[in-house]
């Protein structure tokens, strides 16, 4: 295999186990910056195991990963958040007896500029619900208002590669509108590269520009999202016919 | 009445120090630090060994003490219990590996320093009368250098990102991975300052009550009993443990005759845990 990868984010047939079950296997994702990737597919299709391979909570059964012209997969989770990669967990994980305040001072730990009080303002104007809530326990905010704090506590850091697992799960169909909205309007205004993993295949199909879908731990099908919206196989078995 | 305050406020700003301690190492590892009075007993040893055997000045041994059990403390967590919870499944390992090396610790205390009461002269002679009670001035030293150190651990945990980030790691561990946390590394920052602060506790006190390689068991249940009082992994429900034990043991002494005090302590504690099992300030198991 090349030494090097031309790809801004290039994952080279990586495959991933846990107990000796396969979770992945054979899987290449390949993106430039700059856009909206998506991954959708069936509950345990390996969605989700793709972005724990790509931040580090997992580690590679084969294959490699690289980031901008670095080799990513090598390098221990907490490194790759310093080298410009922030992940959303699935099931939103706030801190939840720390204040907002804390939760997004915790998502600038890696940054040692003087810019994070002012970033936190912006986050904060970006967030009215927040402002409000700033002394608040994170672990009291409702669902939508927790996924919004993980979002901006991700953004923190200044990602340039933002992972975002299953962000509109369990929320009200009107937040999952603001919870899109938002995400299209991060990759509009910072230029984040954005992988956009969700069980809401017909939204992230809407906001991304390419996408994948996941069929037991390999890729079934790729092409611009566009064109999967109007596939008759994608109709059929990720958007209800 | 005015003796019962003063003692209850010294012993429970040494208590304090060491519920601080057990409830950083409990809240980060998940582990319940039974080898915490032992660390304390070193603390005092190293004290003993430093000012009265070597004859240097007893500030010099408080702070070897604090820094070599803060040594400990690291070193235990690197080389034991990082190690058993990374291969083990059940947190049963990690708490028999703690046991184990609370044995470990005595017994080496025992070979090094031998089995006596060791104590040292106070830091500061004299006493201050206030009101009809006693003030001696070295407990009242060692009651102003702990709560100092109280208030500096909490400064630290709650306004610093070292302390942002043990506070994050004991809430959840993979989200604190996830904020580029190094998560190994501030494990054993936590444990070693839980060391440290059990281990300056024994140093201070040795001043007052004296040490010996036996007591670390003692010390071990006090801290279980101000955990269970104030809500384990909390560091509110630490310090109102430590108030509640320090002023139960000082309120007993002053009326019972000695080891009553603790039959009652434990009579109630088991009856309080019947009502809330989950302490003051704790969040319910399970």
């Amino acid at each position: 295999m090349a030494a090097t990868s031309s790809r801004y984010f290039e994952a080279r047939r990586i495959g991933v186990s846990y107990d000796r079950v396969t979770a992945l296997s054979e899987v290449s994702i390949a993106f430039d910056a700059g856009g909206i990737v998506a991954l959708i597919g069936a509950n345990g299709a390996g969605k989700s195991t793709f972005l724990r391979a790509t931040s580090g909570l997992v580690a590679l059964a084969g294959g490699e990963i690289w980031f901008d012209g670095q080799r990513l997969d090598r390098i221990p989770a907490a490194a790759r958040v310093a080298m410009g990669i922030a992940m959303v967990p699935e099931g939103r994980r706030v801190f939840p007896l720390m204040s907002v305040r804390d939760n997004l001072l915790m998502g600038a730990h890696v940054r040692r500029d003087r810019g994070v009080a002012r970033d936190l303002d912006v986050m904060l104007d970006r967030f009215p619900r927040l402002r409000e809530r700033l002394r608040q326990a994170a672990g009291t905010l409702s669902g939508g208002e927790q996924e919004m704090l993980v979002i901006a506590r991700a953004l923190m850091s200044r990602p340039r590669l933002l992972l975002l697992d299953e962000p509109s799960l369990g929320l009200a169909p009107i937040v999952v509108r603001d919870i899109a909205r938002l995400i299209v309007e991060i990759r509009r205004d910072a230029g984040t590269s954005i992988v956009l993993v969700e069980q809401n295949s017909r939204m992230a199909l809407r906001i991304s520009q390419y996408a994948y879908v996941l069929e037991t731990g390999r890729i079934g099908l790729e092409g611009a999202s566009q064109d999967l919206l109007n596939e008759e196989r994608v109709r059929e078995l990720y958007l209800g016919g | 009445m005015e003796q019962v305050i003063i003692n209850g406020a010294i012993l429970s700003a040494n208590y304090a120090l060491i519920a601080l301690g057990i409830t950083l190492i409990f809240g980060i590892m998940n582990v319940l630090n039974f080898a915490h009075g032992q660390l304390f007993m070193i603390g005092g040893l190293v004290v003993y060994w430093i000012s009265a055997v070597v004859g240097l000045p007893y500030g010099v041994g408080v702070a070897a003490a604090t820094l070599s059990v803060g040594l400990i403390g690291m070193a235990m967590e690197r080389g034991l219990f990082a190690r058993v919870m990374a291969e083990a499944g059940r947190e049963e390992n990690a708490m028999l590996l703690a046991v184990g090396t609370a044995f470990l610790l005595e017994n080496a205390a025992l070979y090094l320093f031998g089995e006596k009461q060791r104590g040292i002269p106070p830091m500061v002679q004299g006493v201050y009368r206030l009101g009809a009670a006693f003030l001696p001035a070295n407990r009242l030293v060692v009651f102003l250098i702990s709560v100092a150190l109280v208030i500096a651990v909490l400064v630290f945990v709650h306004f610093t990102r070292t302390g942002r980030a043990m506070r994050a790691l004991a809430q959840d561990r993979t989200a604190t991975t996830l904020m580029g946390v190094d998560a190994g590394r501030i494990s054993m920052l936590g444990f070693g300052l839980g060391a440290a602060l059990a281990g300056i506790a024994g140093a201070l006190l040795i001043s007052v009550t004296g040490v010996n390689a036996g007591v670390g068991a003692a010390i071990s249940t006090k801290a279980f009993i101000m955990i269970m009082i104030g809500g384990a992994g909390v560091i509110g429900g630490a310090l109102l443990g430590a108030l509640a034990l320090g002023f139960a043991e000082a309120v007993g002494y002053a009326l019972f005759p000695g080891s009553v005090t603790y039959l009652i302590i434990f009579v109630a504690l088991i009856v309080f845990l019947l009502v809330r099992p989950q302490g003051i300030m704790g969040r319910p198991w399970g």
